[in-house]
């Protein structure tokens, strides 16, 4: 399973080489809902997640020739994917939130049960954060960025990035607690 | 409930997403498809403006390369000169007409022509002897005229000689028999001399050098508002202001062939 998995793999990627439409298709429709669970968490909605989506592909395609085959072709595909919705980013907003490290407060360690939240809750939440925010929660978090890199990547300074994740973090949790709180109330009551 | 690190919350968020998909809406591939395609038109686009040039250059040398005989003597400019040679040596309308007789055909050298030319004036000169001092004067007044003038003006200047030897007295009817002839030529002197004052001026001047039908393919007029295209002829299509003078370009003509 995991060979034949492999070996399609490798044939596709020779086939987006060539420009051939059919691997193309067919690596679009192997990769393309993961890859949209990707640009959702980026995305202020939907719609801009599947705009960053095509984007994206066209971009996989046009540049498949410069996979020189370090890493994985999913994970190569996965960094397009994100930086085309830093792209989208920077162009419907002006500049990123940026917070100052010494701005970014000692946020008190909150006790809270997580075990109930499923996956879309979690989208809700860092969809509820501020745009600079998610895309470094996003990065460091999900995508296992450094922060020297997001930082190259977003332009901005290492503890800049560093500021902007305690920030998210500390947003989260508030907003965790909020949940929890409303749904112990109501169980309660 | 317990205390949490901020490694444990991340832990959250990243198993949480780990095999996180959401799946597309259908429409969405043949966007892309389609977005591809349009890329490579796009890349095509550029060849295609190459082809389109050639052909407009292929047209235009053509018509450039095709055009009637007659215009293309005009670069004969040595031609002329020996044409003008012989008559200041006031010589009468014969010697002339068969000097431009014999250059017509021939296309030669110029040098060729005056030795053929040369003799024939000193022979014509002793038998007719007309060595009327008038004609000189009227002849002197052509080579001004013939530095611009055109060869098919030729046979019309001879006609103006025939005239002049046989009234070789009446100096005054020749030059009033002469102006016909000679206004137009005047003028395209004057024209040529003007000075270029506006783009229209430009356009005409470098048109005038290139084509030399009376019809231009394309011919410029300044009025209040600037210059203004007030005729164009380009074979097939020929469209012309009916009133030069007219500063709103109101009245064209149509014509084609």
């Amino acid at each position: 399973m995991t060979l034949r998995h492999k070996l399609t793999a490798e044939d596709l990627l020779e086939g987006c080489k060539r420009k051939d439409r059919k691997a193309q298709e067919l690596l679009y429709q192997a990769l393309a809902s993961k890859m949209l669970g990707v640009c959702v968490r980026y995305a202020k909605d939907s719609f801009e997640a599947e705009d960053i989506l095509q984007t994206g592909f066209i971009k996989v395609f046009q540049k498949v020739s410069e996979f020189r085959g370090d890493g994985s072709f999913e994970g190569w595909i996965r960094r397009i994917m994100v930086n085309t919705a830093i792209e989208v980013y920077r162009k419907n907003q002006r500049s990123l939130n940026v917070v100052d490290i010494d701005q970014v407060f000692d946020e008190p360690q909150t006790m809270f049960d997580m075990s109930g939240l499923e996956t879309k809750d979690l989208l809700k939440l860092i969809k509820q954060l501020p745009g600079g925010y998610r895309l470094v929660f996003n990065m460091y978090v999900i995508e296992g960025y450094s922060h020297k890199e997001i930082g190259e990547q977003l332009n901005i300074s290492e503890g800049a990035s560093k500021s902007q994740l305690s920030r998210a973090r500390a947003l989260l949790r508030e907003k965790i607690i909020k949940m929890e709180g409303y749904s112990y109330e109501t169980h309660v009551g | 409930m317990k205390r949490m690190s901020d490694k444990e919350f991340d832990k959250i968020f990243k198993d949480g997403f780990d095999d996180f998909s959401v799946t597309p809406s259908k429409s969405l591939w043949p966007s892309i498809e389609s977005e591809l395609a349009n890329k490579k038109r796009i890349k095509r686009f550029p060849l295609f403006w190459v082809a389109a040039a050639s052909v407009i250059v292929v047209f235009i040398t053509g018509l450039y390369l095709f055009r009637p005989k007659q215009k293309i003597w005009l670069h004969e400019v040595d031609n002329q000169v020996v044409l003008v040679k012989p008559e200041q040596k006031n010589i009468t309308s014969k010697v002339t007409d068969s000097a431009v007789k014999k250059q017509k055909p021939n296309l030669t050298s110029a040098l060729n022509k005056k030795m053929v030319a040369a003799p024939k004036s000193v022979e014509t000169h002793k038998k007719i002897s007309v060595p009327n001092p008038k004609p000189v004067v009227t002849v002197s007044v052509i080579p001004v005229n013939k530095v611009v003038a055109k060869i098919e003006a030729h046979e019309k200047h001879t006609v103006n000689k025939v005239a002049m030897v046989a009234i070789p007295d009446q100096q005054e009817v020749l030059k009033s028999a002469l102006l016909p002839d000679s206004v137009s030529q005047k003028n395209e002197v004057i024209a040529s001399r003007r000075r270029i004052k506006s783009v229209g001026d430009l356009v005409n001047f470098v048109v005038a050098k290139v084509d030399q039908r009376e019809d231009k393919v394309i011919e410029m007029a300044d009025n209040d508002e600037g210059s203004s295209i007030t005729g164009i002829n380009i074979g097939v299509l020929k469209i012309k202001s009916t009133n030069k003078n007219n500063k709103t370009p109101g009245g064209f003509t149509f014509n084609f062939k």
